[in-house]
């Protein structure tokens, strides 16, 4: 498929973004208040948001759409920092790929493409790496010595690498489920 | 309108971005309040004073909870309690601006506004729908709730934890099919509208700067400026 996007699917692409963002939202700071679920958060995102994902990439199989997808993304954490915007957009643009890869046609290539677009969970998390001192003082700030001690302890320099597998395997947990769901639904209902 | 101040959507847009950074990055209390008075005086000369002041209430509370409770109450109940004060205290700020976007501004409007400064439609479309569909969501989350609970399905932390499957499937699955045919209905509805001709659009509005603009913009200026310089403060 060789077209390119046109008005409506920039409309799709806004609303399942107002989705996706949501469900992001409403996982992270459920998890949030508590410190060892909230470094879990990539994985139960990965989980959850994979079906929207889904549903929005055979929707719309034209080059681009995912990547308009990691922009919203981006620009909804780059709140906190905005390397985070950047590597949204990265972690779009591969996933876009390896579905291009597939010719937007073929469902693996798209189960494919959703760990790596879960990938951008990290991206939030991407200061711990290069600018930990910083994070660690705002905790303090925040929250007091104990909590920030505690983070600290967590929080060791390979610890981004562990991020980064829990967002693989949860996006690859969730594209499982994500076609189990198109099976029992979204084809019976006729909306794919 | 009367008795309405109408700023610039670009100016309010400014704002979002400068109270988002202001609130990740600024910890001492007085600050806060501080723009959360500003962001309330807004939000009151546009018309929203009533949410305005509720919002205010609900961050002093959760300023001076961080700042009584921290390192009072020991173990993982004053650790919760202090989680949930400092999400407070970063996020209503945000919501704040975000009301202050996307209440008193009308989706043309910005849209416009978004055009004078030279962004591609490309990026527009989606940024404006996302942002228009967010409100929409979340009544659709609390229709959903509402119907979970009439079918005697509950969101209790037993179901949550115990079928994590089964629940994200009641969650997910209306959520998704309320929310595609409202998508096809804006489309069509945008579309009739002439959302996809290439001729450049023009607004009824009159979008330009006005004095409580500027005034508004120096103040956020101001704040950039102490974000940038006033690390030693």
């Amino acid at each position: 498929m060789k077209t390119k996007l046109k008005t409506k699917d920039f409309i799709y692409a806004g609303a399942f973004g107002a989705i996706y963002v949501i469900l992001m939202m409403v996982l992270v700071s459920g998890t949030g208040m508590i410190p060892v679920l909230y470094i879990l958060s990539p994985f139960f995102v990965g989980c959850v948001c994979a079906t929207v994902y889904m549903l929005y990439v055979t929707k719309i199989k034209k080059f681009g759409a995912i990547l308009i997808l990691g922009l919203l993304f981006g620009i909804v954490t780059s709140t906190s920092s905005f390397i985070s915007l950047v590597w949204a957009l990265i972690c779009g643009l591969l996933a876009e790929l390896i579905a291009r890869a597939g010719k937007y046609s073929s469902k693996k290539m798209f189960l494919l493409s959703y760990p790596v677009f879960n990938l951008t969970m990290i991206g939030p998390f991407l200061m711990l790496f290069y600018a930990k001192k910083q994070f660690i003082t705002l905790c303090e700030q925040f929250y007091g010595a104990d909590y920030a001690q505690m983070v600290d302890k967590l929080t060791p320099s390979w610890i981004i690498f562990v991020l980064a597998g829990l967002a693989l395997v949860g996006g690859a947990i969730g594209s499982l489920l994500a076609s189990k769901f198109a099976k029992k639904h979204f084809e019976k209902a006729g909306i794919i | 309108m009367c008795g309405k101040i109408a700023f610039d959507p670009r100016v309010k847009l400014l704002l979002f971005f400068v109270s988002c950074w202001f609130a990740m990055k600024v910890t001492q209390p007085i600050p806060n309040l501080c723009m959360g008075v500003f962001l309330t005086i807004l939000l009151c000369l546009s018309g929203k004073g009533v949410v305005a002041i509720k919002y205010f209430s609900i961050l002093c509370l959760t300023v001076f909870g961080t700042v009584l409770l921290q390192g009072k109450i020991p173990g993982m109940i004053g650790l919760l309690l202090l989680g949930v004060m400092v999400l407070g205290r970063i996020v209503i700020p945000m919501i704040m601006a975000f009301t202050l976007i996307f209440q008193t501004t009308s989706t043309s409007q910005f849209m416009s506004a978004l055009q004078k400064m030279k962004l591609p439609v490309k990026i527009i479309i989606p940024v404006i729908i996302m942002f228009r569909f967010i409100p929409t969501v979340q009544q659709e989350w609390i229709g959903i709730r509402k119907a979970m609970a009439f079918r005697g399905i509950s969101l209790k932390a037993g179901s949550v934890i115990f079928h994590p499957i089964v629940t994200i499937e009641h969650i997910l699955m209306p959520l998704l099919f309320s929310s595609t045919s409202i998508i096809e209905e804006l489309a069509a509805a945008s579309l009739a509208r002439g959302l996809d001709s290439d001729r450049k659009r023009t607004c009824t509005l009159q979008i330009r700067m006005r004095s409580f603009d500027y005034t508004c913009l120096l103040i956020e200026v101001g704040i950039i400026g102490f974000l940038l310089f006033g690390n030693a403060w």
